[in-house]
């Protein structure tokens, strides 16, 4: 189930482990997991737009707005982005693992 | 030389700072549908409660937002369900556990999604017959924003301060090599000390679960009500795969919704559900109506079942 299409495709488990580390309180880890939230909408909401021709941006837009969860957005999705969706997501995902991870060493 | 963790403050303040980038970043490269989702209200960073909201509300209507068309399965009649159970188990012709998956398949969606309120009162009658345990989506007006999801594998929770997992005795290897959590569940401690800790306290951090207290839609308005409704509430998790079921305490808030995961359970509630490698897998998860507190946490034994619809038989 989810709560917006693209958490099907959300694997950042190393990161959580990494908040539970660092983080001296419940109150703390949820913050930061809110952080993570906030930027994983915006960079995947940024990856769809990018490969979606700009004509169907309207169209996804009003879907997503009437029901963000809605599974058939995957497919709608597959149908107009010519690269593999799944693995468009997937790859940005990893992408910012990557990056986040990367915050978790100390300069 | 291996590079030095960062401390909160340092992972606080960078994160923040990316995600500000990534903000502005969107804003000015898609001025359009930034603007297209500020006239309708939506801010992609509460993106997440606005659907749980839409959630809640379309559950309450009692229809199915998040069910894709095709997806909805004919419910058969519990009745029947339970009468046949009960009539195979006592000539031993069908094990239990058996039966039960094969109902769970015959109404459950491959992908796990909200259930709809006839599943969960189908799940509903079906626990009760099955089971014989009063297990509710809904209990005293709370629901959690799905049961029907995936569960993860947590690491055991201190229990008083200076707990450590040395301290886990009568505990299986398997179990005790998940370590335990740094830091600690969403009730803290489960005991000001050692000595402090009952039997009763063991048994609730040996069977505990996790449930994303923190996407409900109302969680922040109705403090500190929900924080105690939530506080050892027991849930049973049924493993919809295998059939394997445990009653489980709610212990801990979580996992974060970009996990892939929507519960947690301690080692010993995994280990159950799915043996010891098992890490993720589909589960049904209610809460338990117990108000005389006369069920055990741990497992539910099927043979224990089987027994009973003998005798009854």
């Amino acid at each position: 189930m989810s709560l917006i299409f693209w958490d099907d495709y959300l694997e950042l488990d190393d990161v959580y482990k990494h908040i539970g580390k660092i983080s001296s309180s419940p109150d703390e880890k949820n913050e930061l997991a809110n952080v993570i939230d906030e930027l994983v909408h915006h960079r995947l909401m940024g990856c769809i737009l990018e490969n979606l021709d700009k004509q169907h941006h309207e169209e996804f837009l009003f879907k997503f707005s009437s029901n963000p969860g809605d599974a058939d957005l995957s497919e709608y999705l597959k149908q107009r982005i010519k690269n593999d969706f799944g693995q468009l997501v997937k790859l940005e995902v990893e992408k910012l693992k990557k990056e986040i991870l990367s915050l978790f060493n100390r300069v | 030389m291996g590079k030095l963790p960062a401390d909160i403050e340092q992972v606080r303040s960078k994160l923040k700072l990316k995600n500000l980038e990534a903000k502005q970043k969107f804003q000015v490269s898609f001025p359009h549908a930034h603007q297209y989702l500020l006239e309708k209200g939506l801010d992609l960073s509460k993106i997440r409660d606005y659907s749980s909201k839409l959630l809640t509300t379309s559950v309450l209507a009692g229809s199915l937002l998040f069910s894709p068309a095709g997806q909805t399965k004919m419910l058969p009649s519990p009745l029947e369900i339970v009468n046949k159970f009960q009539k195979d188990t006592a000539d031993n012709s069908v094990p239990a556990k058996k039966q039960l998956i094969e109902s769970l398949n015959s109404i459950l969606p491959d992908r796990p999604r909200p259930l709809s309120q006839d599943e969960e009162k189908f799940l509903e009658q079906v626990f009760d017959g099955v089971l014989g345990i009063k297990a509710k989506a809904t209990l005293e007006g709370e629901h959690l924003n799905t049961t029907y999801g995936y569960i993860g594998a947590e690491q055991h929770l201190r229990r008083y301060p200076g707990d450590s997992v040395a301290n886990h005795m009568g505990y299986s290897s398997t179990v005790l090599k998940e370590g335990i959590a740094p830091g600690l569940g969403a009730w803290g401690y489960f005991a000001p000390s050692k000595e402090a800790l009952s039997d009763d306290l063991v048994d609730t951090e040996k069977w505990y679960a996790v449930v994303q207290t923190l996407y409900l839609p109302d969680w922040a308005r109705r403090q500190p009500y929900l924080r105690d409704w939530y506080k050892y509430r027991k849930v049973l998790i049924l493993n919809t795969v295998n059939g394997n079921a445990v009653v489980a305490a709610v212990a801990d808030s979580g996992p974060a919704a970009w996990t892939g995961k929507h519960y947690g359970g301690s080692p010993e509630v995994m280990e159950y559900l799915g043996g010891s490698k098992y890490k993720k897998g589909k589960v049904i998860l209610f809460f338990v109506d117990d108000p005389q507190n006369k069920v055990q946490l741990g497992p539910v034994d099927y043979n224990q079942i089987e027994r009973q619809n003998l005798i009854q038989v």
